[in-house]
C-alpha cells in the first residue's frame, strides 16, 4: 500500500522536469496520499564547538516509510539521526511526534518507541540471547515474555544456533545480525539505520540489506536509513534526503533526486559528472534548446522540460545516460543498417536505431524521442569494477560509463574519434541563477 | 635479621592464639577501609562517568584535580577532615572526630580522587558510541550508566582495588581523625606505628603481617571476581 502510494508520487514528480519545485508533498498532498505524518521536524539545528553541522528547517517522516539520507562524509547524515533520535540535542528545533509536541520529559518514552541499528553492532559483554533481551530487559518486559520474543527474533534473523555464544566469538556478519534482532525485539515503532552494513564484506552486506529491506517491509516499521551508497539509496527508499555541508538540499523520491537533482552539487554528489553551463534559446513541445556557454561554434543540447527562454542553466547528464558510437557505426545507425556499433552502460535500454541526422546541429532523433550527438575524441578510459568510465572531449567535456566489453568492441583508447549520444529525457537542466 | 625472624615467630604465635584486641583491631580496620572504598565506588563511579562523557567547561581542569587526587598525601585529606569535625569547624555538630566514621570520611576524602580519575579512564576506554547505542535501546540515563560500569567491570575492580589498597595502608589520616584510641580508632596502620615506637616489634610485625594477609585476601576476591568476568 505505502509502495505504491510512493510510485505513484514518483512517478509525478519525475513526469516535470521544469525548473524544480521541491519534491517533498506538502503536508496536504501527503494527507490526500492517506500518509501519516509520524514525525515532523521544524527548525532543527545543531552545533558542534559553534559550528552549525545541521541545518533543517523542516522535514517529515510518513509512518511506513524508509527515508534514505545520503550525502558524502562529515554532511551531518549521523548528526541528523542522532538528532532525530534524541540521542543529541539539536540547539534550536521542534519535534512533532504522532501530531504532539515532544518536550524533554517525554524523551525516555520516545526513545522506547524506537531503535538504532549503527555501523558497528556494539553488542555487550554476554550471549547472544543475552544482548538480544537488552532492550527489553530496559523496558521492563515481564521475564516470562522475553525468551519467546527473544527467540522469536533469534530465529528470524537465522542466528538460533548461536543463542547461547559469546558475541565475541561472532563473524561480523552474525554480529550485526544480533544487533538487528536485538533493535526488532523490542517492536520499534521507529528504526535508525547508520550504515548498517558498511563495514561487512559485498555478498554478506547484499544479503543483510535484502533481509533488511524484507523485514521492514513485514513490520511496517518507519525507517532512516543513513548510507553513501547511491544504489542502497535508489533500492531502499521511498524517499530519500540529499545533505550537503550539514544543509538539506533535497527531499523526494529516488527517482526524482536522482533523475532531477536540485542543483550543481546535489548533481556532482549523485553522479552527475557532465554539467554544461549555458541558456535557453527555443523551447517548444516539451523540448528545450541549450547553447553551451563558451562553445565555438555554438553547440546546442536539446533536453526535456518547460524553461523559458533566455534562462541561464546547468544541463546536467548522467554518464550511464550517455552512448559512445564509432563514426562508422554514426553512418551505419544512419543508413539503417544492423551492423552499428554503439557502447552504452545499459545496452538493454538501447532504443531501436531510426536516426535522423539534423542539420549539422548535432541533434538526432530516434522515434519521437530527441537525442543529441556530441563528434569528440576520448581523452581518457579508466576502470571502473565492471564498467569503465571514459572522457571524451566534445568541444566541452562529456563523461560516459560504458561496459568494459564496449571499450573492446569500439576499441576505445584515447584520441578515438567517437559520437557522444544522450537522449534529451536524460538531460536535466537546473538554474544557473 | 634475628629480630625480624623473633618478630615473625611471635606474631605468628600472637595471630594463631587468637589475641582479641589485635582481632577487634584487624576487624575494624576492614569495616572502616571496606566502608570508605564502597562509599567512595558510590561517588566516584558517577562522577567519573561524568568527566568521561560530560561536556562542560572546566572538565580537563576537573579530570586534572582528580589525577592529582590520585597523589594526595593522606595527611592532607585528614587535615583538611579534622578542620571540618572540629568543634568549631563546618561539620563540627556531627560530633564524630576521634570516632571509627570519621576515620571512614578521611579515608572517603582519599579514595575518592583515586576511584573518580581510574573510572573516568575506564570509561573512557569504552566505545563512545555505545553509550548512544544503550540510549537507543532505551535506556535511562541510570541504566547507561549501570550497562557501562558493566562493560568496563574489569577496569573499574582495578580502580576498587586501588582505592582500598590506597585507604587500608594510610596511617597519617587515620590517626590525625581518629586519635588511635585503643578499642575504638585503634587500626592495623596506627596500631603497627604505636607498637613500633615501644619497641614491640614483634607485636609490630603481627600486625603488619595480618595487614598484608587483609589486603591479600581482599584483593584475590576482587581478582577472581574481575577474571571470572574476563573468562565470560
Amino acid at each position: 500500500m505505502i509502495a505504491s502510494l510512493w510510485r505513484k508520487k514518483s512517478a509525478g514528480a519525475g513526469a516535470s522536469a521544469s525548473p524544480p519545485s521541491e519534491a517533498l508533498p506538502t503536508a496536504e498532498a501527503a494527507g490526500s496520499a492517506g500518509l501519516e505524518c509520524h514525525l515532523a521536524l521544524r527548525g532543527i539545528r545543531a552545533e558542534h564547538a559553534g559550528q552549525v553541522v545541521l541545518d533543517v528547517p523542516a522535514l517529515e517522516l510518513y509512518r511506513g516509510e524508509v527515508l534514505v539520507v545520503v550525502g558524502p562524509n562529515g554532511a551531518g547524515k549521523s548528526t541528523l539521526l542522532r538528532v532525530i533520535g534524541r540521542l543529541e540535542q539539536p540547539a534550536t528545533g521542534q519535534f512533532i511526534y504522532a501530531g504532539a509536541p515532544l518536550h524533554r520529559s517525554d524523551e525516555l518514552t520516545y526513545r522506547r518507541r524506537l531503535a538504532a541499528v549503527f555501523q558497528e553492532p556494539l553488542l555487550l559483554h554476554g550471549s547472544v540471547a543475552d544482548n538480544v533481551a537488552t532492550g527489553l530487559r530496559l523496558r521492563s518486559v515481564p521475564r516470562r515474555e522475553i525468551r519467546p520474543r527473544v527467540e522469536r527474533w533469534l530465529h528470524r534473523l537465522g542466528i538460533a544456533a548461536l543463542a547461547r555464544r559469546s558475541v565475541h566469538t561472532l563473524s561480523g556478519g552474525e554480529a550485526q545480525r544480533v544487533s538487528l534482532a536485538r533493535a526488532f525485539v523490542v517492536e520499534p515503532e521507529l528504526i535508525l539505520l547508520d550504515e548498517p552494513f558498511a563495514s561487512l564484506d559485498a555478498p554478506t552486506r547484499a544479503a543483510l540489506t535484502a533481509e533488511m529491506r524484507d523485514l521492514l517491509a513485514e513490520t511496517h516499521t518507519t525507517a532512516v536509513w543513513v548510507t553513501h551508497e547511491r544504489d542502497e539509496a535508489l533500492t531502499l527508499g521511498h524517499r530519500m534526503v540529499v545533505l550537503l555541508d550539514g544543509r538539506l538540499c533535497q527531499v523526494g523520491t529516488p527517482a526524482s533526486v536522482f533523475g532531477q537533482p536540485a542543483n550543481t552539487a546535489v548533481a556532482a554528489f549523485l553522479g552527475v559528472e557532465t554539467v554544461l553551463r549555458g541558456h535557453v534559446t527555443a523551447a517548444d513541445r516539451g523540448t528545450v534548446t541549450v547553447v553551451l556557454d563558451g562553445t565555438t561554434p555554438p553547440v546546442t543540447v536539446a533536453a526535456a522540460g518547460a524553461w523559458p527562454v533566455g534562462s541561464q542553466v546547468y544541463a546536467c547528464l548522467r554518464p550511464e545516460d550517455v552512448t559512445l558510437l564509432t563514426a562508422g557505426a554514426a553512418q551505419s545507425a544512419a543508413d539503417g543498417s544492423d551492423s552499428h556499433r554503439a557502447a552504452t552502460a545499459v545496452p538493454s535500454e538501447q532504443e531501436s536505431p531510426r536516426w535522423l541526422l539534423d542539420d549539422g546541429q548535432h541533434r538526432l532523433f530516434a522515434g519521437l524521442s530527441a537525442r543529441n550527438t556530441w563528434p569528440g575524441q576520448v581523452q581518457k578510459v579508466e576502470p571502473r569494477g565492471l564498467l569503465a568510465r571514459v572522457a571524451v572531449d566534445c568541444g566541452f567535456p562529456v563523461i560516459a560509463l560504458v561496459t568494459r566489453a564496449a571499450v573492446d568492441e569500439l576499441d576505445l583508447a584515447p584520441g578515438r574519434a567517437v559520437i557522444a549520444t544522450a537522449k534529451a529525457t536524460a538531460i536535466h537542466l537546473v538554474t544557473a541563477a | 635479621m634475628e629480630v625480624i625472624w623473633d618478630g615473625l615467630r611471635q606474631a605468628i604465635a600472637i595471630i594463631l592464639s587468637g589475641d582479641r584486641e589485635v582481632g577487634q583491631i584487624t576487624l575494624l580496620s576492614l569495616q572502616v577501609s571496606a566502608t570508605a572504598t564502597v562509599l567512595s565506588l558510590v561517588v566516584g563511579i558517577p562522577l567519573g562517568a561524568l568527566l568521561a562523557f560530560g561536556r562542560f567547561p572546566g572538565r580537563r581542569l576537573a579530570l586534572g584535580a582528580a589525577h592529582t587526587g590520585l597523589g594526595l598525601p593522606p595527611v592532607v585529606a585528614g587535615l583538611v577532615v579534622t578542620i571540618l569535625l572540629w568543634r568549631s569547624g563546618p561539620l563540627g555538630m556531627l560530633n564524630i572526630l576521634y570516632t571509627p566514621a570519621a576515620i571512614v570520611l578521611a579515608q572517603w576524602t582519599i579514595a575518592v580522587p583515586i576511584v573518580t580519575a581510574l573510572s573516568a579512564a575506564a570509561l573512557q576506554q569504552l566505545d563512545p558510541r555505545l553509550r548512544l547505542q544503550l540510549l537507543a535501546l532505551g535506556a535511562s540515563r541510570l541504566q547507561v550508566l549501570w550497562l557501562l560500569a558493566k562493560e568496563a567491570r574489569l577496569p573499574l575492580l582495578a580502580a576498587a582495588m586501588a582505592g582500598f589498597g590506597g585507604v587500608i595502608s594510610e596511617v597519617g589520616a587515620s590517626m590525625m581523625v581518629g586519635g588511635n584510641i585503643a578499642g575504638q580508632t585503634r587500626v592495623l596502620t596506627t596500631a603497627t606505628v604505636l607498637e613500633t615506637s615501644q619497641g614491640n616489634f614483634d607485636r609490630a610485625i603481627a600486625l603488619s603481617v595480618l595487614l598484608l594477609v587483609l589486603v591479600y585476601t581482599v584483593n584475590v576476591i576482587l581478582t577472581w571476581i574481575q577474571q571470572r568476568g574476563r573468562a565470560s
